[in-house]
């Protein structure tokens, strides 16, 4: 025994010195270059919020800007956990963090006005950076004081993903235009043995969708500027109303309902974990999966071999409530084709005109319903404004973070970007073109998306209501309506109506008595 | 001839029901064993293999998981190593310093008599059933003010006498005869070698026990070092955070080949003082 615990001992102490062995070779510095913040450099803090589009991006970025300049270094933490990365941001005695690229988290008054960054003009660039973003992208990133506190380093755009190969096996040769064409789709695939659908726990990337639909139905105005503020058209804010009226959310859940169902669904869509029901939809067990652009980047890791494509969310069939000229689905449909060849550059909108409006299938449609479909189909889900980098107010290297921004926005830090993710920002280069000759077929289309003449739906918004934000309320007051479609068990089961009756209660039961106590208990703090 | 019956032979009911519990037991121990094999397992799988067939064996083995693991399994530029240190250091010399302090303070508060020495075991017992809900962030902050935030020095807060193993302790000196310590003055032994040579020694057993108990613990707590060392993260910590990686990354094969890896000291110290744990505990207590 006694040689034993000897020999054991021996072990241990071998682990421990290899152990200190191996922090010595760490140097203290936690940036994945390897580079510490020796020397006369001033130290940039950054944390990051480790999500599908990996550390590479940063690790490159922090290596080209201390390249590129010689008074700051990047000392970079990451963290898989948003909410531990940013849990003392506001203390200002305990947080250290001079630039977070994390889950926009709010509270404003902390963060530092981008105004400046945005109207300057990076080194190399044409124009000021922002001319570059999208302008629809960022209305959502404009604060309702009109200052920016936040721009995007990630997310990326919401698409229906779809494998070529089933869908060339089922004879698929139309993609669905409209919600009512997707449900067709799914039932000629289950037809066929094809799963056609699948999600992951937690109601898998619907909300999207339902915002997209939303968006769609009542208007992108009307989407920004009173649901996301929560005001009513008497101009009240935040607004009950706003919770409960039967808007684009209840048209959303009607069209949900009819191909969200465990006919549809791949088993074990409300149970797996994302990342497994990606592996599942990229091997093949379903067709379709709505997904974001980081999808091949986030499986990467996999190394496998996947035929997948990328088909723009179909147009909300209900729309044709609000129009005047478009009332059935099949006349939508070949408006949406023809939108579709203008968007794509085919056609211009003049080969449709017809006197005061459009000729389309030998059916005159008025202008102002051609706009507003045009509007719906080329409305982009994304999530771009949810993720975000942002200066603390209180950050002793503040000018040292805003250079690293406007390095990583200028075309060289896009470039750069572009080449470690695969995934395009809401912005284009002031001159010249991103190299995507290492990039997928799926990959370049989300590049070319942003080219073109799009809208935004983002996920967040600066000017989100705070009764979103820290009251509790939310899209559907966070019911699972993903799950009550998709019940195993047919007495679990809901309709889209009942769904939305225990919406319109929940949020009865709580505006006044949790949700806008919670505003007032959180500003009094 | 007539058979003679076996004196003590056990009613039939009596063995169904001890028979019974045997199943119940070794299936416990089977799901166990399960998880383990089942870990390995997976282990040798691609990312793919784990989705699409989580029970089949492996296509192919790959064994170099183990080895990729090892530059793979990083956070914050920590790699399988460094969180070995951290963990080592964090959770033996923790629960090495807390039992120290214990049992220090458990012998002279229960062999010395000092103003308030009476009044020492109702004072941690108070302390110990005081409730601490709500208070990590005013520890946050003090320990942040106090420069232990990502420290090494963090192992200081593990210095306490006001902990349950005091309580065992406490029993443990109460129970033992003064003579010892008599015997050694006699022989002119001061209060320091009496107390390391003489009674700290017979204390090896409940020692011994709950100092692998406290081990156990903190060798598997990634809460605490998920608040408190954020950038010298354990073992465990790696795990969590690799795990949660894991939602953005398909590496499965290497989660499953760091639990194992994670597992094995803790499993071999187990393996190696069962005996001592298993025989210095007792059905309500500590045995001395």
């Amino acid at each position: 025994m006694k040689r034993f615990t000897r020999v054991l001992a021996l072990v241990l102490s071998c682990c421990m010195c290899v152990s200190m062995l191996a922090c010595g070779s760490e140097g203290g510095s936690s940036n994945g270059s390897g580079k510490s913040g020796s020397g006369d450099r001033e130290e940039i803090k950054v944390a990051y919020w480790l999500s599908g589009l990996g550390e590479q991006w940063l690790s490159d970025l922090a290596a080209a800007f201390e390249e590129k300049q010689d008074k700051y270094t990047i000392n970079y933490i990451t963290s898989p956990t948003a909410t531990a990365l940013t849990s003392a941001f506001g203390m200002e005695d305990m947080d250290e963090t001079d630039l977070y690229f994390s889950l926009n988290i709010g509270f404003r008054e902390y963060m530092e006005p981008l105004d400046s960054l945005l109207e300057s003009t990076a080194d190399g660039d044409t124009k000021p950076l922002k001319e570059k973003f999208n302008a629809k992208y960022l209305e959502f990133e404009k604060a309702d004081d009109g200052h920016y506190y936040t721009l995007t380093y990630g997310g990326g755009m919401i698409n229906l993903y779809y494998n070529k190969d089933l869908m060339e096996q089922a004879g698929i040769t139309q993609l669905p235009r409209t919600s009512d064409e997707l449900t067709v789709l799914c039932d000629n695939l289950s037809s066929q043995g094809i799963v056609p659908i699948c999600h992951f726990k937690g109601g898998g990337y619907y909300e999207f969708l339902m915002r997209l639909y939303m968006a769609q139905y009542d208007g992108l105005d009307y989407y920004l500027n009173n649901w996301i503020t929560c005001t009513d058209e008497a101009g009240n804010s935040p607004s009950k109303d706003v919770l409960t009226k039967k808007d684009g959310r209840y048209y959303a859940l009607k069209a949900m309902e009819k191909f969200l169902t465990p006919d549809y669904t791949l088993p074990g869509s409300t149970t797996q974990t994302h990342t497994e029901i990606q592996t599942m939809f990229l091997n093949k067990s379903a067709a379709m999966m709505i997904n974001g652009s980081w999808i091949e980047n986030e499986m990467k890791a996999s190394k496998g071999q996947y035929n997948i494509a990328t088909m723009k969310l179909p147009v909300i069939s209900a729309i044709v409530n609000t129009l005047d000229t478009v009332k059935s689905d099949a006349l939508l449909r070949s408006v949406v084709t023809a939108v579709d060849q203008v968007s794509d550059g085919e056609k211009t909108a003049a080969d449709f005109a017809s006197g005061d409006g459009y000729m389309i299938d030998g059916t005159l449609i008025s202008a102002s319903d051609w706009t507003r479909i045009y509007e719906a189909r080329n409305m982009i889900q994304g999530n771009y404004a949810k993720e975000s980098a942002f200066v603390p107010k209180y950050s002793a290297q503040k000018e040292g973070a805003l250079e690293f921004l406007k390095f990583m926005y200028s075309d060289a830090g896009y470039q750069i970007y572009a080449q470690a993710t695969k995934c395009p920002l809401p912005m284009n280069l002031s001159g010249g073109s991103i190299d995507m000759s290492e990039m997928s077929d799926t990959q370049i289309s989300q590049f070319e998306l942003i080219n073109k003449d799009i809208s935004f739906v983002d996920l967040t918004s600066a000017r989100e209501s705070l009764i979103y934000l820290i009251g509790g309320a939310s899209l559907m007051a966070s019911i699972n309506y993903v799950d009550k479609f998709c019940a195993a068990n047919a007495d679990d089961r809901m309709s889209a109506d009942d769904v939305w009756a225990l919406m319109v209660k929940t949020v009865e039961e709580n505006y006044e008595n949790n949700w806008l106590l919670n505003i007032e208990v959180k500003k009094e703090k | 001839m007539k058979r003679i019956k076996p004196l003590n032979r056990k009613p039939l009911s009596e063995k169904i029901l001890y028979n019974c519990i045997s199943v119940l037991f070794a299936v416990v121990a089977f799901s166990y064993i399960y998880i383990l094999v089942w870990t390995f397992i997976s282990s040798m799988k691609t990312h793919t293999e784990i989705v699409m067939n989580p029970f089949s064996l492996p296509e192919e083995w790959h064994w170099e998981h183990f080895v990729e693991m090892f530059s793979v399994f990083k956070v914050n530029g920590h790699g399988f190593f460094s969180m070995l240190f951290n963990s080592i250091w964090f959770s033996v010399g923790g629960a090495l310093l807390m039992h120290l302090t214990s049992v220090s303070f458990a012998y002279v508060s229960t062999k010395y008599t000092f103003p308030g020495s009476r009044w020492v075991y109702t004072i941690v017992l108070i302390m110990m059933t005081l409730p601490v809900y709500g208070s990590q962030g005013a520890m946050y902050r003090l320990l942040r003010t106090l420069g232990l935030v990502d420290s090494y020095l963090h192992i200081v807060i593990s210095i306490s006498g006001f902990t349950s193993a005091y309580l065992y302790y406490h029993a443990f000196f109460k129970n033992l005869s003064w003579s010892y310590a008599e015997a050694a003055m006699m022989d002119g032994a001061n209060d320091f070698q009496i107390f390391f040579r003489v009674m700290l020694p017979q204390s090896k057993p409940i020692f011994t026990a709950l100092f692998l108990t406290t081990w156990l613990t903190a060798w598997n707590n990634y809460e605490s070092p998920l608040v408190y060392l954020p950038n010298l993260p354990t073992l465990p910590v790696g795990i969590y955070q690799f795990d949660r990686m894991m939602m953005f990354e398909a590496r499965l094969d290497i989660l499953f080949a760091a639990c194992l890896v994670v597992s094995i000291p803790a499993l071999i110290i187990f393996i190696i003082f069962n005996k001592t744990l298993t025989t210095s505990l007792s059905i309500g207590g500590i045995k001395g």
